[in-house]
């Protein structure tokens, strides 16, 4: 893991979900992502899927196996991946 | 002539024309596919090789066509190819198809990239974005 990646707190948890609200809807241009939504429901496809991976990887410093590129389908499962790769504080876990 | 262009020439045959006895529009897409190919060849990468070795295909996921001249059967016509935007998701081409002066056509092209073996979508390998962004030897 580069040096510069903190690990994550429970409080910068939220955070990251409204990060990476952020981040998907300037891709994909749209206003409002919500949690639950298929992505191909708000007309994000899969090419547009792999430019969301790729920025994501970019800016937490963290790799999407080929497997996980098509489980990036909605808000809450690309939330939970990308936690899943981030390290956790002792706070975050209890 | 730009060193990131690429010019395929090609002679139009009978079979490419339409019984308006222009080209057909649709004959238009293998020339700009053989205009890829040769792009991609005179960077010293082989389309054929790249699916054979890595299982990977990237195949057009969207396209534009602006169709301002005819062309007819014997032309000889030169298809310029370039690539306007190379990201890990997918390639732009962009390509002009002349007959000496005139220009015939101007299209966009977006390519993918996808594993034949389970059909999903696959980030632009980086052998991919490296030919795309080679100079070339044909210019």
């Amino acid at each position: 893991m580069p040096s510069n990646v903190s690990p994550i707190s429970h409080a910068s948890k939220s955070t990251l979900k409204e990060e990476l609200r952020d981040l998907i809807a300037e891709i994909a241009e749209i206003d409002t992502i919500p949690d639950e939504a298929a992505f191909k429901d708000l007309g994000i496809d899969s090419m547009m899927g792999v430019e969301i991976v790729a920025a994501i990887e970019r800016q937490y410093h963290v790799k999407f196996s080929d497997a996980e590129l098509s489980q990036v389908t909605t808000l809450n499962r690309s939330y939970d991946l990308v936690l899943g790769k981030l390290p956790q504080t002792a706070a975050a876990a209890g | 002539m730009s060193a990131r262009r690429g010019v395929h020439a090609v002679r139009v045959l009978y079979q490419d024309t339409d019984q308006a006895r222009v080209v057909h529009h649709a004959s238009y897409y293998r020339y700009l596919e053989a205009g890829r190919i040769e792009f991609w060849r005179a960077r010293g990468f082989s389309y054929d090789a790249f699916e054979k070795e890595t299982g990977l295909g990237l195949p057009v996921a969207e396209t534009h066509m602006r169709y301002r001249a005819s062309a007819r059967f014997d032309d000889l016509i030169e298809v310029e190819t370039w690539v306007d935007v190379a990201t890990r998701a997918s390639v732009w081409f962009e390509a002009t198809i002349r007959r000496g002066a005139t220009v015939l056509v101007e299209s966009r092209v977006r390519l993918a990239c996808v594993c034949f073996a389970d059909g999903q979508i696959r980030r632009i390998p980086t052998s991919v974005l490296d030919a795309c962004l080679e100079p070339g030897h044909d210019a």
